[in-house]
């Protein structure tokens, strides 16, 4: 064969996705805002915790890589899943801690089954409910109280009275906002909620910067590095359920609960759009992901409630996996269904 | 200008930056021609004339001898320099027969003859289309005589003629319809008289529909045919020959496809040049464009012709190429070699550059799933290449494997660049499929 400088690669030439590096670098580059916010706040605790969960998880990888060679670094995925685990533990449990549950989820969730992509257990989920169930008091405990919910009769109000700490210019921008845009449509953003957007009280990182996981969320779909199926009916069913069902032990009415309040507190939305989209625990059809992420949501109501939880959704994601496989085995039937009657 | 081709069972769409071809006439003569002597998926055929032999334009150079083999005609007169090992544009290397240009020509420049088909017999059209080595180039390319010898021979003689391209990158053929119409009919006339065909159908995209003449001229070509007029969606795949079937079906009896022949633009001109003009398959249209090359044009090529020198006819490089790709972005071959040789199954040339078609690298399967989303199918690429891979192949998902269309959209949308269905279409090789 000749020498050339031109590539030459089987079809197609033309690719409508970013390569699984590319999707690793682009999550990356959505997760600095938090490092940099992080930093301006002086939360190096937090910094230090992302640092060592990323180093336990390639630990667990490299130990798997060495006995069963492949090619599991490269894709740079195992440095995101350790980041994201980091985000998700509390800035106070100590380096050690962190890096132990970090390298024992993913040696046994990820790194034992082969590496991305054939893991059905999320490894970042498994680090964070070892980290619960060995230090359950070192994550926040429920922030809105019943005795508040049931004297203010919604979960936000509850909240601002038990010392819901405002950042400094949410009041004079809240009322910039009604008074020239809001009140033309005739709506009124109570005080507080730009605190929950811009930065959630909690020790930990990843319920915090609402406002960049939007926009993260966002930058992810429109680039096809996440799959939007899942994190949509997640959050639309748990939305539903928190407007349908969250005021019914107080009022005993249906309806009327805060669905933004649920959404922007207990890490929902981090949950949502970094750690339900893993492809390796995902159902493969749209019926599939519809199905997995709507119970996803549904039982996310149940464990979490109407917002503020400390981890509950981390264990969601857990039994969603476990549906999930119940789920991919009824798509293979329907697959091998479709297929024979084809051939 | 930006064209998204959306995918058949996904809601997910393929962008494609779609360049108006330019017909620039007949491309140069090459001073050297090679010319393989397999240009089809077959058998090669056997060389009639030796090294240092004179050889005249058209005249027959190799006999294809079996059922899977056609003749092969020099393109160019002159001197049979030699046969050599070249580099074939389906990736594949095969013999070739070296013919350096020199002497007269017989057919270019002289007078093009007008044989009356309309009272040829079906076994003498038939005849012809063997002698002047005509090739089937819908799908995978084969000799096209074995397969009307076939038609004729079943009851209902069933011709579909595909008027765009399976590949829509490829644009040849899309470009041969609105350029080229009543050559086209006029073909499929022939090859409708030499299988004594019943049933025609001429399958359209919407946009090509209008291209179509008043169907009572259509008709008078047809005497004894019904001719349907079908009309396909703009989503890909849509032109394989399963994805035809499918559309004919919901309208009639699929028996009726059982033995029919599917036929494309560049066949069917073939045909005509066959029986109408007496000349063999020496010439082919070819689209040459992409953002690594300065000008995009169709010329009418000679085979054996060196892509390089097409290349060099087009203004040259714009920008260093990353991949020189034959026949379409989509189902294409990359080659890596320019003096790779124009045959009878080349239609287009696209030179990419860094930018429209970087380098990767192929990693594990992230479990994704939209290899099985976007299948047409309704395979699980995913999960049969990973039993290939590993052995675990039964005999059920080889038989499940052979439904596989090869029009590689699990590959478009693979993030880990796995060449999903060239493994399954190598599996199904090695299988006898």
């Amino acid at each position: 064969m000749k020498h050339t400088d031109w590539i030459v690669s089987p079809a197609p030439f033309i690719l409508t996705r970013p390569t699984v590096s590319q999707m690793s670098l682009f999550t990356f580059l959505t997760t600095i805002p938090y490092f940099i916010m992080l930093i301006f706040e002086k939360d190096y605790a937090a910094v230090i915790n992302i640092f060592v969960t990323v180093a336990g998880a390639i630990l667990a990888e490299l130990i798997t890589h060495h006995l069963d060679y492949k090619d599991m670094l490269a894709d740079g995925s195992v440095i995101i899943a350790g980041i994201v685990t980091g985000l998700l533990l509390p800035n106070t449990l100590g380096v050690l801690v962190c890096f132990i549950v970090s390298f024992s989820g993913f040696l046994v969730a990820r790194a034992i089954f082969g590496g991305n992509g054939c893991y059905w257990m999320n490894p970042v989920a498994v680090s964070v409910c070892i980290a619960f169930i060995s230090f359950p008091s070192i994550f926040p405990e429920v922030q809105v109280s019943t005795d508040s919910l049931q004297t203010i009769g919604n979960a936000f109000g509850a909240l601002k009275l038990d010392h819901f700490p405002q950042i400094a210019a949410d009041q004079s921008i809240t009322q910039f906002c009604n008074t020239e845009f809001l009140s033309h449509l005739g709506i009124k953003l109570p005080e507080g909620y730009l605190t929950l957007f811009w930065n959630s009280p909690s020790v930990i990182p990843a319920f915090r910067y609402n406002v960049f996981i939007l926009i993260a969320s966002i930058i992810l779909i429109a680039m096809n590095v996440i799959d939007w199926v899942v994190p949509l009916f997640f959050l639309f069913i748990y939305g539903l359920c928190v407007y349908l069902f969250s005021l019914m032990s107080v009022s005993g009415h249906i309806g009327g609960g805060d669905i933004l309040f649920a959404l922007l507190t207990s890490g929902i939305l981090f949950i949502a759009f970094y750690v339900l989209p893993d492809t390796s625990t995902n159902p493969k059809t749209f019926p599939g992901k519809v199905f997995s992420g709507s119970v996803a949501g549904f039982l996310a109501f149940f464990l979490c409630g109407p917002g503020s939880s400390s981890v509950g959704c981390v264990f969601i994601v857990l039994i969603s996996n476990t549906v999930n496989t119940v789920i991919e085995y009824l798509e293979d039937i329907w697959a091998h269904h479709l297929t024979g009657a084809v051939s | 200008m930006n064209r998204y081709i959306r995918f058949k069972k996904c809601f997910e769409y393929i962008p494609f930056d779609e360049i108006d071809p330019v017909y620039c006439g007949n491309a140069y003569l090459p001073g050297v021609a090679f010319v393989p002597l397999l240009q089809h998926d077959g058998l090669p055929a056997e060389p009639i004339v030796s090294e240092g032999n004179r050889i005249t334009e058209g005249q027959m150079i190799a006999r294809g001898k079996m059922a899977d083999s056609t003749h092969v005609h020099a393109p160019i007169p002159g001197i049979l320099q030699e046969f050599r090992e070249i580099p074939l544009p389906d990736g594949s290397v095969g013999t070739a027969a070296v013919i350096l240009l020199s002497g007269s020509f017989n057919i270019i420049g002289k007078k093009e003859s007008q044989y009356p088909w309309q009272t040829m017999a079906p076994s003498e059209i038939l005849h012809i289309i063997s002698d002047k080595g005509v090739i089937n180039t819908f799908g995978a390319p084969i000799p096209l005589y074995p397969q009307l010898k076939e038609a004729l021979h079943t009851s209902t003689n069933c011709l579909v003629m595909r008027f765009f391209d399976d590949d829509p990158t490829c644009q040849l053929d899309t470009y041969l319809v609105r350029h080229g119409f009543k050559k086209l009919i006029e073909g499929l006339a022939i090859l409708a008289r030499s299988i004594s065909a019943t049933m025609v159908y001429l399958i359209f995209k919407r946009k090509e529909r209008s291209y179509i003449p008043d169907m009572s001229e259509i008709e008078g070509l047809f005497p004894n045919c019904v001719i349907s007029v079908l009309n396909s969606n703009d989503r890909y795949p849509a032109g394989n020959c399963k994805q035809l079937a499918d559309l004919i079906s919901e309208t009639k009896s699929s028996k009726e496809l059982a033995h029919a022949v599917f036929v494309e633009p560049v066949t069917v001109i073939s045909v005509y040049d066959a029986v109408v003009k007496n000349q063999p398959v020496i010439y082919r249209y070819v689209f040459i464009g992409g953002p690594a090359v300065y000008k995009s044009a169709v010329l009418k090529v000679k085979i054996g012709t060196p892509i390089g020198d097409l290349i060099e006819e087009c203004g040259g490089f714009r920008t260093t190429p990353s991949r020189i790709v034959i026949n379409g972005l989509l189902t294409g071959t990359a080659i890596y070699d320019l003096d790779t040789p124009v045959t009878k199954m080349t239609k287009s040339i696209h030179l990419l550059d860094k930018e429209s078609c970087p380098e990767y690298v192929v990693r594990n399967c992230i479990h994704c799933g939209r290899c099985r989303q976007v299948c047409p199918a309704g395979i699980d690429p995913m999960r049969a290449v990973y039993n290939i891979r590993h052995g675990n192949l039964s005999v059920e998902q080889k038989k499940m494997l052979k439904a596989c269309q090869y029009c590689g959209c699990c590959a478009i949308v693979c993030p880990a660049r796995i060449p999903l269905h060239q493994i399954i279409k190598e599996t199904n090789r090695n299988n006898g499929a």
